[in-house]
């Protein structure tokens, strides 16, 4: 090879070496492009990925929601449906509903129309009024009663009704605002007498109006007084002989005729004993007849009750010692006087100890109290024995006037059978109370209360 | 059916589950197998994923190792699991493991064998190994193992990856992990097996002398500190070269040496340079070779990988392929980027796409170089397509 070639050569390849390298270079840029846009592809698929896992997503949603939305449009159907089907119920509820109203009022019309009839052909006088005191009906024996006619009065309220000249003798009776009151005796024309009772009528607790009530009770009155005249009277004509009997006994007994047989005396004394409860009686029938006459309380004064029992148990007491009865007198310290009627209260506490005395066994115990409650200005007055007591059954009557309770009569023959009568109308035109408690066979406690400053 | 292989792959992101998964459908077409091999990514939970291919595989033979990308029938992936299991009349497999490489590279080689040897029932007659190059010279191992078993002794196999990070790499064998490790197999019996090797990347520039070298360290070409030849055609310097491993920017331009009975240079993989501008390659370059810059390209890279898939079929020698597995060097996918699939598309249009096939991107290959099946010469290779193939 030639010194030339061989340059030549040499310098071929250094050529060829250089564009190598200039290649190399080109490469190996290209390569580090390539690689940038490879990770930058890379990067995109990722990217293209998660797109398209978002999609997937997006999708799933969208389909969840879909059918959320279906299902709620279905929700809603089901919905309507419900409720179109609860107003056809309520409707054929209000329409079933409306026709038992029909059937309702129709049986409201008939028992109003049976009300209306009994009312009419009621024996007695009928006025009613609504809750503001408006008449609102009157019946046909209430406007004969009251010579009035319905169309007259009704639709009218009381206050008004009481200046109308028939009615006005009527209110002055009940007032005008008409309080409750039952059997109110009212005489409205000669040997014309009337009970006249005012009811308030309720409807759920609350007042809806008022009747009154008018019953004729002439006959019962008219035949009442000739026998309560019959009664006085005859009281009266009986009263004078027995007295005169027991002054004429009395002496005879006295020995202011002279001395008499044994025998003689003791039928004396049989027949004034007779006499005595004679004379009890007859005073006992005319104190009905003046309770019943209305002229009973005569005057009052200040009367001391302390005295009073004390002089009551002491007449009491040969009673007691016959019967073996113990009594206890139970007082507190300065009672005050009250102002009564001192023969009819003497009655009461005479009557009472005397009832303790009969009906109790021998042995018995009999307590008397007399108390003042300061707090309520009262006095207590208080009897208690240990005696015969009395039946549940009877308890209610025993007030009533000629009423004797079943074992009272059997152990004690005689009695009127007034008494009790007697005192509860004293206690009670004093203003106050009596009343009772009782065990059969174990005894009875009664007490009277009144106020000190009544 | 004499040899039955069965092929799985799984991406999921839980290490586990992808064990689990890509094990299942490798063993849903083998009924009994002998034999697992398990590629997978370094960015997976290695004990998860290894504990869920164990879940499946049970107490089946398993070696295998990380990779830098695995390779299965579908193409090439990345941060996956590939498996193949095998049952075979013919063929008897004995799994193995060597020494820990720093204790010694070309014992731990020589041990492998020996492993291997002492439990088979027949004479070894191919051995696939897995090692570790990051702990170890890989021409070093090649050589212990042709110690024991002879220089003509038929081995193939690749060096285990870490997903380009050049950190570390993990071999597994049964249930156990380890780095710094060979492990491997080898096959007895009477069976057919090919073995092509192409690598396809050309030189270029002008030829340079290794004026210096030590076993895998070369110091000086032509003169000048070896790393000269990267500063003259990247026209970089060479502290720039310096800041990050050599083999990630030098990768694609390896070097190529000449070497007695191929057609083909050598290729040497640039890892590191060092302050005195000296060059660690993947594997020895002998003071005094010729050493020339590589360059590749797509389409000389896809014939070669053809070339080497027909080389292989055609030593089948009218045997059925049963089994591929390809061992391709982490530069090729570097070279193909994103195009990586065309190169195991083109490997499997050779041989058949019926063929089940697995294999990894590797940190270096292991085949002979004369490509000769009677008389082999097995050696280490850098940036080279290494398609092995099985058959009865």
């Amino acid at each position: 090879m030639s010194e030339e070639k061989k340059n030549s050569d040499a310098g071929l390849l250094k050529e060829m070496d250089r564009t190598a390298k200039l290649l190399v270079r080109r490469d190996l840029e290209l390569r580090r492009v390539n690689e940038e846009l490879d990770e930058k592809i890379k990067i995109l698929e990722a990217d293209e990925i998660r797109l398209h896992e978002m999609n997937e997503i997006l999708e799933i949603r969208l389909r969840a929601r879909t059918r959320q939305l279906t299902e709620n449009i279905n929700d809603l159907d089901r919905q309507v449906k419900e409720r179109t089907q609860n107003i056809e119920d309520s409707k054929k509820a209000l329409s079933d509903a409306l026709k038992n109203v029909s059937k309702e009022k129709n049986l409201a019309e008939e028992e109003k129309e049976k009300t209306l009839s009994i009312i009419r052909n009621f024996s007695d006088g009928l006025l009613i009024f609504d809750v503001n005191d408006v008449l609102i009906g009157i019946n046909p024996k209430a406007e004969e009663y009251l010579n009035v006619k319905a169309v007259d009065v009704e639709g009218i309220d009381a206050a008004q009704l009481s200046s109308v000249a028939e009615l006005v003798s009527l209110f002055a009776i009940i007032g005008a605002d008409m309080r409750d009151m039952y059997r109110k005796e009212f005489e409205i024309g000669k040997n014309f007498i009337m009970e006249v009772s005012v009811i308030s009528t309720n409807y759920k607790q609350e007042q809806s109006g008022k009747f009154i009530i008018l019953h004729d009770v002439t006959r019962e009155k008219t035949v009442e007084k000739s026998k309560s005249e019959f009664v006085s009277i005859a009281a009266h004509q009986l009263r004078t002989p027995l007295t005169s009997i027991k002054w004429i006994l009395t002496s005879l007994l006295d020995g202011d005729f002279g001395e008499m047989s044994a025998e003689q005396r003791e039928y004396l004394q049989k027949t004034n004993s007779s006499n005595e409860r004679m004379i009890n009686l007859v005073d006992d029938l005319l104190n009905l007849s003046r309770i019943e006459e209305g002229r009973y309380i005569q005057f009052k004064d200040y009367v001391s009750l302390e005295e009073l029992v004390e002089k009551n148990i002491e007449n009491l007491q040969i009673k007691l010692n016959k019967k073996k009865l113990g009594l206890s007198f139970e007082k507190t310290e300065n009672i005050p006087q009250v102002l009564a009627d001192k023969e009819k209260i003497n009655l009461v506490v005479q009557n009472l100890l005397e009832n303790a005395a009969n009906y109790s066994l021998g042995g018995g115990k009999v307590v008397v109290v007399l108390k003042e409650d300061k707090e309520k200005n009262e006095v207590i007055f208080q009897v208690r024995d240990s005696g015969i007591g009395i039946a549940d059954d009877q308890k209610a009557r025993i007030f009533t006037k000629f009423f004797r309770a079943k074992n009272a009569v059997q152990s004690e023959t005689t009695g009127s059978g007034l008494g009790l009568f007697i005192n509860k109308n004293i206690v009670e035109a004093h203003g106050g109370r009596i009343w009772f408690e009782s065990e059969k066979d174990k005894g009875t406690t009664f007490w009277v209360i009144r106020n000190i400053w009544f | 059916m004499e040899t039955v292989v069965g092929v799985g792959a799984s991406s999921d992101s839980n290490s586990k589950e992808a064990g689990i998964e890509a094990c299942r459908q490798a063993f849903e077409k083998v009924s009994s197998p002998e034999l697992v091999i398990v590629f997978a990514s370094s960015k997976l939970d290695q004990k998860e994923m290894l504990s869920g291919v164990r879940e499946i595989s049970k107490g089946v033979p398993l070696i295998g190792c990380s990779t830098a990308g695995e390779i299965t029938s579908a193409g090439a992936a990345e941060g996956s699991v590939a498996v193949m299991a095998i049952s075979s009349d013919v063929i008897d497999f004995t799994i193995g493991k060597g020494g820990d490489l720093k204790s010694g590279v070309r014992e731990a080689g020589a041990q492998l064998v020996k492993n291997i040897t002492d439990s088979a029932k027949d004479k070894t007659n191919c051995l696939l190994m897995l090692t570790d190059v990051l702990n170890g010279n890989g021409a070093e191992v090649v050589r212990g193992i042709q110690d024991v078993l002879g220089s003509d002794a038929l081995i193939i196999g690749g060096a285990a990856g870490d997903d380009f990070m050049f950190k570390q790499t993990f071999n597994y064998y049964n249930g156990d992990i380890s780095s710094s490790s060979v492990v491997g197999v080898g096959l007895s019996g009477d069976y057919g097996i090919g073995v092509g090797v192409r690598h396809g990347w050309v030189s270029i520039g002008a030829p340079m002398k290794a004026t210096k070298s030590k076993d895998a360290v070369l110091k000086e070409l032509d003169g000048k500190p070896a790393v000269s030849i990267y500063e003259d055609y990247f026209g970089k310097k060479a502290e720039e070269l310096r800041e990050e491993p050599l083999a990630k920017l030098a990768i694609t331009y390896p070097l190529g040496m000449s070497v007695e009975g191929s057609d083909e240079l050598l290729i040497r993989d640039p890892i590191t340079v060092d302050a005195e501008g000296a060059i660690t390659c993947a594997a020895e370059i002998p003071e005094g070779a010729e050493v020339r810059l590589m360059i590749g390209s797509k389409e000389e890279a896809i014939a070669a990988a053809k070339d080497a898939a027909q080389k292989a079929l055609t030593q089948l020698a009218g045997k059925t392929p049963r089994a591929a597995i390809v061992f391709n060097c982490i530069a090729r996918r570097k070279l193909f980027g994103r195009d990586a699939g065309d190169e195991i598309a083109a490997i499997r249009e050779v041989l058949g796409k019926d063929v089940p096939l697995i294999g990894f991107y590797t940190y270096g290959e292991i085949a002979p170089f004369n490509e000769s099946a009677d008389k082999p010469f097995s050696r280490f290779h850098n940036e080279t397509a290494v398609v092995a193939v099985i058959g009865d």
